[in-house]
């Protein structure tokens, strides 16, 4: 094969990435199209030479000056296909809004709740309910309330018959777990309570998360960790302060306090100067509620606990009326 | 309980800031939940000094005065000793003085006055009412009365906890501090100094009931001259949040307050027979009480009588008719101890409650009420100038013994997850005035004193060692625990995937209280034997709103979205996952389903430039549902005409039916229906019963080959009468048993020409496959023929064309 031929298509090619590298439209593109590939293209010119070339080297000039007409219409169809994007890029106005599929939100208390009950299964705790509608046995006289207990006051109860009340708290749920189960135990109980109150920091209906656990050797220590973990994944780390309080169901018992989210304890409006927010109330399990669901109090001992949803969800977000729950204003709801 | 900080210094000595000490009662069980100047009733009481004073003609002793304080003001004043030049507490308008007077601009005498000039006693800070308070040289006019006479004291409102009603008294309240700052409580010096005759000459007493009353002690003070108290009690009382009424009464409250016992104070001349009965009441008998209420009782209530009728209603209120008066001469006084339960039990039958039963039904110290029975006639005899009979009644048949609780030092520590000493706790428990005798070298004996009725285990003295020590040095340590595996509940998960599927379809969660109306049943239409009709009532509900526990989630729904499109959105796609309560026959509790409901209204879309919105129809709720139930993997779901709701429109709404239960319904809610909730338009809702669809949740999910061979598709359109469903065409397809058909799915439905009215063209595309080889062209065809055979023989359908899809 002559040297010469190759040389030629070589530059040839050489050329033509040249002259399709700088190009910005596609009219100029055709142009150098034509000017390669057209019939009376450079390329075209050159293989009509192959002619004059000696028959034996014919065959081989042909396959190489194909080859370079594929490649050169390769080139030329990716140079149109980026030039065509271009185009389209600036065809469209991509600040037009965009096709959305609608989005649903879950109730804030629905995700307050899973939040919590997760940390808790997290830990290894199990999950438990109970009914909402429950007898006075286990709402009550089973958690160390008798009838005539003053005690009683510090819940108003909504009353379905003498022995039947809309559960005033979660803690049924305990004394229906550890009737069935002895220990060791680790249990969540979330759900909802009633209480015959209603103004700006209560609802009749409101949400509770129950949890307590049950094994040898378990302390006030060991609640005051599990409470911190909690603490820490709900509000992050803010310092948890326990006292001194009473339930009829646990001895000792303790209320929960976290440093205010807002002011970070230097006292505001919000933890009415106290620079602390009561979260929850906890303890250490009655050795009389242990009795009555038939559980060996020298051998086991357990924590409770119990919080109100609602509370944590007032905290997290800064909502000032807990009605505002219940009320299901959309513009409310979709905020969450 | 109001704690007056200067005075709760008289039991107890403190350093402490009220802060620092509303933080230790607060860190011992005693949450203190507000801290108030106790002065702040004096904020609008300036210092004014007397510029001028006028007669006012015609008014009597009424003068004008022009007194500089803020600015000057013209000041209606009847006081004597009014002078230029003097200094004096103006009140000013706005202001609110102790015995509840609130000031205003007023026109006295013709004259504008604004504002009073004061006396001592108008301002609660002496004895004093002849005449304006007088102010010293110094007091700066203009300045806060308070801050001008360096007056500061504190009110401290404390949260007593059931458990302990010994802190219901200012004593109770020093001895939690004195415990804390190891400070002994100084207890009132009380001697009362008795003379002749005896008590016991003067009035019997006769318990018939020792059950109800296990010990009745009462002192008479002769002689007494009733008055105004000292401005130091009116002033400790009104902080303490009580009205100052005279001098006898006055002395009852302060000693409830001081010693947190309950005194009731009779006029002895107004007891008939000298005598005091303690007995039930027969039933229906009636006492009208101090608060002039004729009250029924019935035989469970205690009454105090004389010779002639009752006169107190035992630990609640007195009676009128034989309460102490301005011209009451001797005083029986009365210190009891009731039974707790009884005098709740009353209490709450006629919603009674007073400072007295408050504390009777918490119990009192059987101990400490003698002593109080005797600081209250000492300050009687103190301050009304009586004498004290001698000696005292003492009804007293079983003394209270409080037995010693055995404590384990290793047990107290294990419940901690302390390490304490056995010196520490003895100490911790001593300072709560315990007796605590050792035996061996973990175990103690306690008795607590019988203030402290709530130590009766061992637990209970845990609990202040535990207190006493503090809570915050409690050190935090994870428990050890075995690993396990913690059991899923499948109805958990079924409810947590329909909120994530129903959320991820565009619908907002709701949540509605359990509670609805009386009358949503009636609003709903349902018949009278529908189950939905058997609510659980509440027998003390809120609101009429409030009174039945939900038979269904609509009414909430329903509801929800009339709130929403008041507040002016009206496109909705609600839902709401709950329980709903049906009674049951012969159970005390109802039975709870879980229920899932839904509510779409408006447009599917927002207005938007993608296209025209569009308003929601039956095929959006119905979509909703299918694809929760083909997420769920539920197949052979069938949605059968009509709901059979007497709020749905029959002809657009359906059934959900699957394996022979019924899952729910969906459909469009009449349009009468929706106007008594004043809605209108359309409004589509759907309700499912998940507790139904638990046992239709498939275990597990199997893997299906991919097809190795290509489907063929053909599309046929067939025009069929109006009455046909497509589900019939569906059904008539699959009952040709092909095994070969992959697939039918509908993609036109057209009314209109060329068709005839009553007819509608239903276009379907099928799919054709087989596991084994490539159908060829003449295996396609014959398959199609026998579906489009089935078609027009089993429902009449006219075949309008065929052709590869």
């Amino acid at each position: 094969m002559g040297e010469n031929f190759q040389d030629r298509l070589e530059g040839l090619g050489r050329e033509a990435q040249e002259a399709i590298l700088p190009v910005k439209d596609l009219k100029d593109l055709e142009e150098v199209r034509v000017r390669f590939l057209g019939r009376k293209g450079e390329l075209t010119g050159l293989l009509r030479s192959l002619a004059q070339l000696p028959v034996e080297e014919r065959p081989g000039a042909g396959s190489l000056a194909n080859a370079l007409k594929a490649e050169i219409s390769f080139a030329l169809d990716a140079a149109a296909e980026r030039l065509k994007n271009l185009r389209r890029v600036e065809a469209i106005d991509v600040s037009l809004p965009g096709r959305v599929v609608p989005l649903g939100r879950l109730h804030p208390i629905t995700q307050v709740m899973n939040e919590v009950v997760g940390t808790f299964v997290r830990l290894g705790f199990e999950v438990a309910e109970g009914p909402e509608v429950e007898l006075d046995y286990y709402n009550f006289e089973a958690l160390n309330m008798p009838a005539d207990h003053p005690a009683r006051d510090m819940q108003d109860t909504f009353y379905v018959s003498d022995r039947v009340v809309l559960r005033t708290h979660t803690s049924p749920i305990q004394v229906r777990v550890m009737e069935k189960r002895q220990p060791p135990l680790r249990v969540i109980g979330p759900g909802r309570a009633f209480r015959c109150d209603s103004d700006v920091s209560h609802t009749p209906m409101f949400h509770q998360v129950e949890g307590f656990m049950v094994d040898e050797d378990v302390s006030m220590a060991h609640l005051k960790a599990v409470l911190s973990v909690f603490a820490e994944e709900t509000f992050g780390a803010a310092p948890l302060r326990f006292r001194p309080s009473f339930f009829p169901f646990t001895e000792p018992s303790a209320e929960v306090d976290i440093q205010c989210t807002v002011c970070r304890g230097a006292g505001c409006r919000v933890c009415k100067g106290t620079g602390w927010m009561e979260i929850l109330g906890a303890g250490m399990i009655d050795p009389e509620v242990f009795r009555i669901v038939g559980v060996d109090s020298e051998r086991w001992s357990g924590f409770a606990f119990g919080m109100g949803i609602e509370r944590i969800a007032l905290l997290k977000y800064g909502i000032d009326d807990i009605r505002l729950f219940y009320e299901n204003d959309l513009r409310f709801l979709r905020q969450f | 309980m109001n704690v007056l900080l200067s005075w709760l210094k008289d039991y107890v000595a403190t350093d402490a800031s009220p802060r620092q000490l509303a933080d230790l009662l607060t860190m011992r069980g005693l949450e203190v939940e507000s801290l108030r100047p106790a002065y702040g009733y004096l904020e609008q009481v300036v210092v004014g000094q007397i510029k001028e004073v006028r007669p006012l003609p015609d008014s009597g002793r009424l003068r004008l005065c022009r007194v500089a304080a803020d600015q000057e003001r013209w000041v209606v004043c009847g006081a004597p000793n009014a002078e230029v030049g003097q200094l004096v507490p103006l009140a000013m308008p706005g202001a609110r003085l102790p015995g509840g007077r609130q000031i205003e601009l007023a026109r006295v005498g013709g004259e504008l006055s604004e504002g009073m000039l004061c006396s001592e006693m108008d301002l609660g800070l002496g004895d004093d009412s002849a005449g304006l308070m007088t102010l010293p040289p110094t007091a700066e006019v203009g300045r806060r009365l308070d801050q001008a006479l360096g007056l500061e004291d504190w009110v401290l409102e404390v949260a007593v906890t059931p458990n302990r009603p010994d802190c219901l008294s200012m004593i109770g309240i020093a001895r939690e501090v004195g415990a804390a700052c190891g400070q002994k409580v100084r207890y009132p010096n009380v001697r009362p100094r008795e003379r002749r005759p005896l008590t016991a000459e003067m009035v019997s007493v006769f318990v018939e009931r020792p059950d109800l009353c296990p010990r009745y002690t009462a002192r008479i003070v002769r002689n007494t001259i009733p008055g105004p108290s000292p401005a130091w009690m009116q002033a400790r009382l009104r902080a303490a949040g009580m009205r100052p009424i005279n001098n006898l009464v006055d002395v009852t409250n302060y000693v409830l307050l001081e010693y947190g016992q309950p005194l009731h104070a009779f006029d002895y001349a107004l007891l008939a027979g000298n005598r005091l009965i303690v007995r039930a009441a027969t039933a229906g008998e009636r006492i009208t009480t101090l608060d002039g209420v004729a009250r029924e009782l019935n035989e469970e209530a205690l009454l105090i009588c004389d010779a002639a009728r009752p006169v107190a209603l035992a630990g609640i209120m007195g009676g009128g008719g034989s309460e102490v008066n301005p011209s009451t001469h001797d005083v029986v006084i009365e210190s009891a101890l009731f039974d707790r339960v009884n005098i709740r039990r009353t209490s709450k039958r006629l919603g009674l409650s007073t400072e007295s039963s408050y504390r009777f039904e918490r119990g009192v110290d059987p101990i400490g009420m003698r002593t109080a029975l005797d600081r209250a006639a000492q300050l009687m005899a103190d301050l009304a100038g009586g004498e004290i009979a001698e000696g005292a009644i003492d009804c007293y048949a079983k003394p209270v013994e409080q037995g010693a609780v055995k404590l384990r030092l290793s047990r107290a520590n294990a419940l901690m997850g302390l390490q304490l000493s056995g010196t520490q706790v003895a100490a911790y428990l001593r300072a709560l005035e315990m007796e605590v005798q050792p035996a061996g070298k973990e175990t103690f004996f306690v008795r607590a004193p019988s203030f402290r009725m709530d130590i009766s285990r061992e637990a209970d003295l845990i609990e202040e060692i535990a207190r006493s020590h503090g809570y915050g040095r409690i050190s935090a340590a994870s428990p050890r625990v075995a690993v396990s595996a913690a059991p899923t509940s499948p109805e958990r998960s079924l409810r947590e995937a329909v909120r994530g599927r129903f959320m991820s379809q565009g619908l907002t969660e709701v949540i509605n209280y359990s509670f609805i109306s009386g009358s949503a049943a009636d609003r709903l239409g349902l018949a009278a034997d529908d189950p939905r009709r058997s609510g659980v009532n509440l027998l003390n509900p809120l609101s009429e709103d409030q009174a039945v526990m939900r038979t269904s989630l609509v009414p909430g729904l329903i509801e929800t979205a009339r709130r929403n499109v008041f507040q002016g959105t009206a496109d909705l796609r609600l839902f709401e996952v709950g329980r709903i309560f049906l009674a049951r026959q012969g159970h005390d509790l109802p039975l709870e389903r879980l229920a899932a409901g839904g509510l779409l209204a408006g447009y599917r879309t927002a207005q938007g430039w993608h296209g025209v919105p569009e308003p929601v129809d039956f095929y959006d709720v119905k979509g909703v549902v299918e694809t929760l139930f083909s997420a769920l993997r539920i197949g052979g779901v069938e949605y059968a005409p009509d709901a059979e709701e007497p709020f749905l429109v029959p002809g657009e709404s359906a059934r959900l039916l699957a394996g022979g239960r019924r899952l729910g319904f969906c459909g469009r809610m009449l349009e009468e229906f929706l106007e008594a909730y004043g809605l209108k338009g359309a409004v589509y809702l759907f309700e499912l019963d998940l507790d139904e669809m638990l046992p239709l949740l498939p275990c597990q999910v199997r893997f299906q080959p991919l097809p190795r061979y290509p489907a063929a598709l053909r599309d046929v359109a067939f025009m069929v009468a109006e009455d046909v469903p497509y589900r019939r065409i569906v059904e008539s397809i699959e009952a040709l048993g092909l095994k070969e058909l992959e697939d039918v799915r509908l993609f036109d439905v057209y009314r209109g020409k060329p068709l005839e009215p009553g007819y509608k063209s239903m276009a379907l595309s099928v799919s054709f496959r087989s596991p084994e080889k490539t159908l060829d062209e003449s295996e396609v065809n014959a398959l199609l023929a026998s579906v489009i055979n089935a078609c027009e023989q089993k429902l009449g359908a006219v075949l309008r064309s065929a052709c590869q899809g």
